[in-house]
């Protein structure tokens, strides 16, 4: 049964992309971050079909690409109107076939929960999962057909912990009849393949870590505050002896290992760690992300890093 | 001299251990805890459990649970798991996380006391 009832008597709510989506760059943060939440604010608070349209955008980096794969994938389940969403395709050439070819095209295609699911059987990059135990594993055997060498245990445990972090956190302190609950506990992911590494990033809807932390310790009101707590061994909303809290410092491990970098991005924050010698950069993105960001990076050795290791 | 039984958990539990608790599927490390640890503690037996050959190494959520819960949960004391249990892998880092999980329980378990 339908959760949210459509105002199809109206016409589709044009809602129209910047000509850059993108998290990581802060000119360009603000602007993506209200374009994708207005995706979801206007199918879920005013029940509104949507006309999206990319005509004007050039570019889409790897953690806008998720969140928008989240919010459109989002309403189509809440609302079971798999056309709820109509996409007007971007006219430049190069976006249009990096639309195709990274999946991201069919990924927000009308449809529904059994769209989600083919997209776990066939080469998509974009992956939705609700099933922690056994999504966990196909997305960490997914992610060794494509690595190029073992994956390293330290990515498969951070991996693995991140989606526990959303079976067990996310969505767990919304309010029984809030329309958050009905996603179950769901989360969506993307492997980015470029000529330099990989990426693998995880995005959750649920309550984000500022207002998780926020509602069990009033201390950490401050968003900044609450996300360093968080990321610090030992730091949960179920205090010090609780035995938790553990799960951030699997999340860091791969940075630990010189494997990786790490982006997180959860309410209005995001935390950055390059490198564990030096100490994470955390900062306010000026407008409100729902849920969390987690990517991981890691660097692919090139053949000039061959060489210059041989010489 | 004392006996260590081995415990293999790919083989008597499964190659992929994963999660804290039920709501983590079967392979959980409240089942591994509550099913092949406390029952054969109980009985005084020491254990020998060996991680190396699971497919995939858990996190920490498992680990904490499965061991640092003999003490916060199935109460023995730190040094009866210390003469009671053995952590056995290739993984020094990994022996000495485990080991970690277990201390902080017993010092947790003493503050509130």
């Amino acid at each position: 049964m339908s959760i949210i009832s459509l105002r199809k008597d109206l016409a589709r709510k044009l809602l129209k992309a910047p000509e850059i989506l993108c998290l990581y760059d802060i000119e360009h943060c603000g602007p993506t971050v209200r374009f994708l939440e207005s995706i979801y604010d206007s199918v879920a608070k005013e029940s509104r079909l949507l006309e999206l349209d990319l005509t004007g955008t050039t570019r889409i980096t790897g953690a806008a690409s998720v969140v928008l794969f989240a919010n459109v994938t989002a309403v189509q389940l809440l609302c079971e109107y798999p056309p709820v969403v109509h996409v007007m395709s971007p006219t430049d050439r190069t976006m249009r076939q990096h639309l195709s070819h990274s999946g991201l095209h069919t990924a927000i295609s009308p449809g529904g929960a059994a769209k989600l699911e083919r997209l776990w059987n066939g080469s998509n990059r974009y992956q939705s999962g609700v099933d922690a135990p056994t999504d966990s594993q196909r997305t960490i055997d997914y992610l060794e057909t494509i690595v190029p060498a073992p994956l390293p245990g330290s990515v498969s445990r951070a991996i693995s912990e991140a989606i526990l972090n959303v079976s067990h956190h996310a969505y767990d302190l919304f309010p029984a009849n809030d329309l958050s609950q009905a996603l179950g506990n769901r989360w969506w992911q993307h492997y980015n393949v470029s000529g330099r590494g990989i990426s693998f990033l995880i995005y959750d809807r649920g309550m984000g870590i500022p207002r998780t932390m926020a509602l069990n310790n009033p201390s950490w009101k401050s968003e900044l505050l609450a996300i360093e707590e968080a990321m610090r061994k030992g730091g949960t909303r179920y205090g010090s002896k609780s035995g938790r809290g553990n799960g951030s410092e699997d999340i860091k491990s791969p940075v630990k290992h010189g494997i990786a970098s790490l982006f997180l991005m959860s309410g209005g924050g995001r935390f950055e760690l390059r490198d564990v010698t030096v100490p994470p950069v955390t900062r306010l993105v000026g407008s409100q992300l729902s849920g969390t960001l987690v990517e991981w990076h890691q660097k692919l050795p090139m053949p000039s890093d061959f060489n210059q290791g041989q010489s | 001299m004392t006996t260590f039984h081995p415990l293999d958990v790919a083989q008597v539990f499964s190659p992929f251990p994963f999660g804290r608790n039920s709501r983590d599927g079967d392979n959980n490390g409240e089942r591994f805890r509550q099913q092949f640890l406390v029952p054969r503690l109980r009985a005084d037996q020491h254990l020998r459990v060996m991680l190396d050959n699971v497919r995939r190494l858990p996190s920490s959520s498992w680990l904490e649970e499965a061991f640092g819960g003999l003490i916060r949960f199935d109460k023995f004391s730190l040094d009866f798991v210390r003469s009671h249990l053995q952590i056995a892998t290739q993984r020094k880092d990994y022996e000495e996380e485990i080991w970690g999980y277990i201390e902080k329980a017993a010092e947790d378990v003493r503050k509130v006391k």
